[in-house]
């Protein structure tokens, strides 16, 4: 039988150094361990998330959005959805929070190594994606192209501006911006993410996508990805599901016979079609 | 989940996810099942929901 270590289950205190608003719904919080052995022990990878608590506000688990290749601080982009999410959203640099972690699979960096990562990001989903692309742009031997496609309900909710500025003048990485509803002084494109494929040149035998956003977009694209040629176990998704343990004990996150803190978040295309999947059929 | 959706089939779903994971997820992740079959549940349960007749079920084919 399988045990768990109990330290595995318990927050330490982390202290906000610096919050970011990316827009009306998200704020980044950047944050430190409150114990410096702490920080220094303290390994992770893109894809991987955080059980992050406030007593008598709850607790919920949020993707790295920061890169383990700058150390140090860690952050987390919170949208305000909830309990504990909300309080968050009336917290101040200086005070503390709870964290335990990192849980979950992560993206499969090492066998990424030498694609082309075409990331596909609906709103909050840049989130864990923005991790994985600053990751790949500080080890520039071995991810030599990106292509960013990000999809917003409106202009005014592009998030992640500090990152995109840079981005969009980055040799390796080129960037492809799109919103659900054009608002006055917007010319860039408008309609669904999906339909920015049409504007790159991707030969699918060399490329793997990775796919984060809202379970309505993941489907979407998923299929389209696939229609285009891309094998499904090129096509990577991160799944949501609300949790409880993060460690595979409580059963909250199942999601047919696997377990999405420790199975997931991060599956294949493949994987899922093997599994009855609300978001994700055939 | 941040959207408020639903991913379990609050008919369907539940009860699958509930007879699968005691009954064979378990066995695959502990090596063995988490139900004994000794029926309390089925004595307190509300909507008539009955493990030990499904496990007599299954087991007649
Ligand atoms: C692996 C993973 C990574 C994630 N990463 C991020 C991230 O980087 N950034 C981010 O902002 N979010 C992320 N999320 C989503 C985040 O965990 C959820 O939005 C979480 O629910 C927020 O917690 P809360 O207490 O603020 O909201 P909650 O109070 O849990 O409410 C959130 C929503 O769930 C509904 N809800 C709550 N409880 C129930 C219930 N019992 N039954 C039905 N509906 C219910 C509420 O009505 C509301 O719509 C991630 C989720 C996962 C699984
Ligand atoms: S029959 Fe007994 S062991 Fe099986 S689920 Fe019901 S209460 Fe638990
Ligand atoms: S959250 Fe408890 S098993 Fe996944």
């Amino acid at each position: 039988m399988q045990t768990k270590r109990t330290e595995d289950y318990i927050p330490k205190a982390a202290v906000i150094r610096k919050i970011t608003v990316e827009n009306s719904q998200v704020k980044t919080f950047e944050m430190a361990f409150a114990d410096e052995e702490s920080n220094r022990s303290f390994h992770y990878l893109p894809g991987q998330f955080m059980m992050v608590s406030v007593p008598h506000h709850g607790e919920a688990p949020i993707s790295f959005s920061s890169t383990p290749t700058r150390p140090g601080t860690i952050e987390l982009s919170v949208r305000r959805a909830g309990a504990l999410t909300a309080f968050m959203h009336t917290m101040e640099e200086g005070e503390q929070i709870g964290l335990r972690g990192p849980y979950g699979k992560p993206f499969p960096m090492a066998t990424l190594e030498g694609r082309h990562l075409l990331f596909i990001a609906g709103g909050i989903g840049l989130a864990p994606l923005r991790s994985v692309i600053n990751y790949c742009l500080d080890r520039e031997a071995a991810f030599p192209r990106l292509t960013l496609l990000y999809g917003s309900r409106l202009p005014s909710d592009i998030a992640f501006h500090a990152d995109l500025g840079p981005w969009r003048n980055h040799p390796r990485i080129s960037c492809f911006l799109t919103v659900d509803a054009a608002e006055p002084g917007w010319d860039g494109a408008v309609g669904l993410v999906t339909a920015l494929l049409n504007h790159t040149d991707i030969d699918p035998a060399a490329t793997t996508a990775l796919v984060c956003g809202p379970p309505m977009m993941i489907d979407a694209t998923l299929k389209e990805l696939s229609g285009r040629g891309f094998s499904d176990d090129n096509i990577l998704t991160t799944m949501e599901r609300h949790m409880k343990c993060g460690i595979g004990v409580c059963r909250h996150c199942h999601m047919d016979s696997k377990l999405v803190c420790v199975d997931g978040p991060v599956f294949s295309r493949a994987q899922l079609l093997q599994l009855d999947v609300a978001e994700v059929q055939s | 989940m941040a959207g408020g959706h639903n991913p379990v089939n609050p008919r369907t779903g539940a009860i699958r996810q509930r007879f699968m994971h005691k009954l064979n997820y378990d066995v695959t992740q502990y090596g063995r099942p988490s139900c004994v079959g000794c029926g309390r549940c089925v004595g307190i349960c509300f909507g008539g929901v009955d493990i030990v007749r499904f496990i007599g079920m299954a087991g007649e084919d």
